[in-house]
């Protein structure tokens, strides 16, 4: 069975020949890990045998990105999306935003909206393919070996950003202009969709939205203003992959089991990727929702940063529960952090991939 | 593709078994799957008279979350083709 199928399978809930394989890593994990015998430059999905490639696009409205100061630890710059953020030259971290791209509805509508045309063609495009041909020809080179998404900032991150990027402004606009906000979120949405669409038209295995909508102790926004301001724009991006039978993935951090029904009722198919340090587990959701909902994550980095018997523990106490009757991609519960060594990190890939096979059908397979 | 989904009722041990070259034992079992709906890929709906059967199916198992009950599981499509048929006794 090939990465595609299997996925696609997993992700409808059916088993596979075992359990799927996805994560995501640190830039300082990989500098440790070519310390201790990673070969340099490796395409770290292929080396350790990912099954699930995401295929980025390019959504800012495309500003010039200018660096206006430059310190000997940190960058000031104007990014993309028209945001002055400072951030870390050369290592991981959250930038620090400085100032935002949009402070009023009148400055949105003026400066920001008419850039968000998804019919102009230069917009189909990824950081890595800017040319649609180019993209279509590397979609199907990954196909070979992934199942491959298109992976899309979601509108709530989208419109945090572009407002200043921090959390506690957005939340303000919730209160101060909820007008302003309606509008804005319709625009991103709108304009999401269509790209998402054109990659859909390309032939992507399905769609993979990063929308952080959580932190550790619960989402940002109630169940109410979800259902209002954001779920509408999910609902535009995942009901036309939806409508074609395939996955939608949302990404969220963060302690969000309280909006979980609204992610399905979204359509969405899968979350990833369960906070463990936040209070996710997937054998309480899988008992739960397990018939509507496949899970990518919650394997704890605390553990992998630990030793074998540790991370043993973790992944064979929730490897057997979460695998049953399919539905389950395993990763770490955000990304890999550069505590983790290499050779632990082997060792939970080698695991997850020998207690997460399946009954066999036959014993060729 | 059509993939039907049932419950683990039972697990038969044939007391079959044999070893992979990672050094893993398989044990033949027979399942016997209850049939509940197809699955998310399939768009419509069981036929009605499918809804309660029971299929014996040939599983290898090798961990002890094979073994559990009560779970679900997937045929899959050649089984799936063969319950449509008419067959529910598929170890033979």
């Amino acid at each position: 069975m090939d990465s595609r199928e299997r996925i696609y399978s997993l992700l409808h809930l059916e088993e596979a020949d075992r359990v799927g394989y996805v994560d995501f890593f640190w830039s300082e994990t990989r500098s440790r890990w070519e310390q201790e015998g990673l070969p340099k430059d490796v395409f770290l999905c292929k080396y350790f045998g990912m099954d699930i490639y995401i295929m980025g696009v390019d959504v800012s409205p495309k500003f010039d990105t200018v660096t206006l100061e430059e310190g000997k630890e940190w960058v000031v710059v104007r990014d993309a999306f028209g945001v002055l953020i400072k951030r870390w030259r050369a290592k991981s971290g959250t930038p620090f935003p400085l100032a935002p791209a949009v402070r009023t509805l009148e400055e949105f509508k003026e400066y920001f909206e008419p850039l968000l045309d998804p019919e102009l063609p230069m917009r189909v495009s990824s950081s890595k393919y800017p040319f649609k041909g180019d993209l279509e020809k590397a979609l199907k080179k990954m196909q070979e070996e992934f199942f491959v998404v298109v992976g899309v900032l979601g509108p709530f991150e989208y419109v945090r950003h572009i407002l200043g990027s921090r959390v506690d402004n957005i939340l303000r606009y919730f209160y101060k202009d909820p007008k302003m906000l309606e509008h804005i979120f319709d625009v991103v949405g709108r304009f999401l969709s269509k790209l998402t669409k054109a990659f859909l038209d390309i032939g992507v295995d399905g769609v993979w939205v990063w929308d952080d909508v959580g932190y550790n102790r619960g989402p940002f926004i109630s169940p109410k203003m979800y259902k209002k301001f954001v779920q509408p724009q999910h609902r535009r991006i995942v009901e036309q992959f939806r409508n074609k039978n395939l996955p939608a993935i949302l990404h969220t951090d963060g302690n969000v089991n309280i909006l979980i029904d609204h992610f399905i009722d979204a359509g969405f198919t899968a979350l990833q990727p369960l906070e463990a340090k936040a209070g996710m587990d997937v054998r309480v959701l899988k008992e739960k929702y397990g018939d509507r909902l496949a899970f990518i994550g919650n394997i704890d980095v605390r553990a992998l940063s630990s030793g074998p018997e540790a991370i043993k523990k973790e992944v064979l106490s929730k490897l057997p529960i979460a695998a049953t009757g399919g539905g389950y991609i395993g990763g770490s519960d955000h990304s890999v952090p550069p505590t983790v060594s290499l050779e632990n990190y082997r060792l939970f890939t080698r695991i997850l991939k020998k207690y997460g096979r399946y009954p066999l059908r036959r014993v060729s397979e | 593709m059509k993939v039907l989904r049932g419950i683990v009722r039972k697990i038969e041990k044939t007391g079959e078994s044999t070893v992979d070259e990672e050094g893993t034992t398989w044990e033949k079992c027979i399942f016997h799957i209850e049939l509940t709906s197809f699955s998310k890929r399939t768009k419509e709906e069981m036929p009605e008279n499918l809804k309660g059967k029971i299929v014996k199916v040939i599983r290898w198992c090798a961990f002890d979350w094979h073994y559990r009950t009560n779970v679900p599981a997937t045929l899959t499509p050649e089984e799936t083709e063969r319950v449509l048929k008419g067959s529910f006794d598929l170890t033979v």
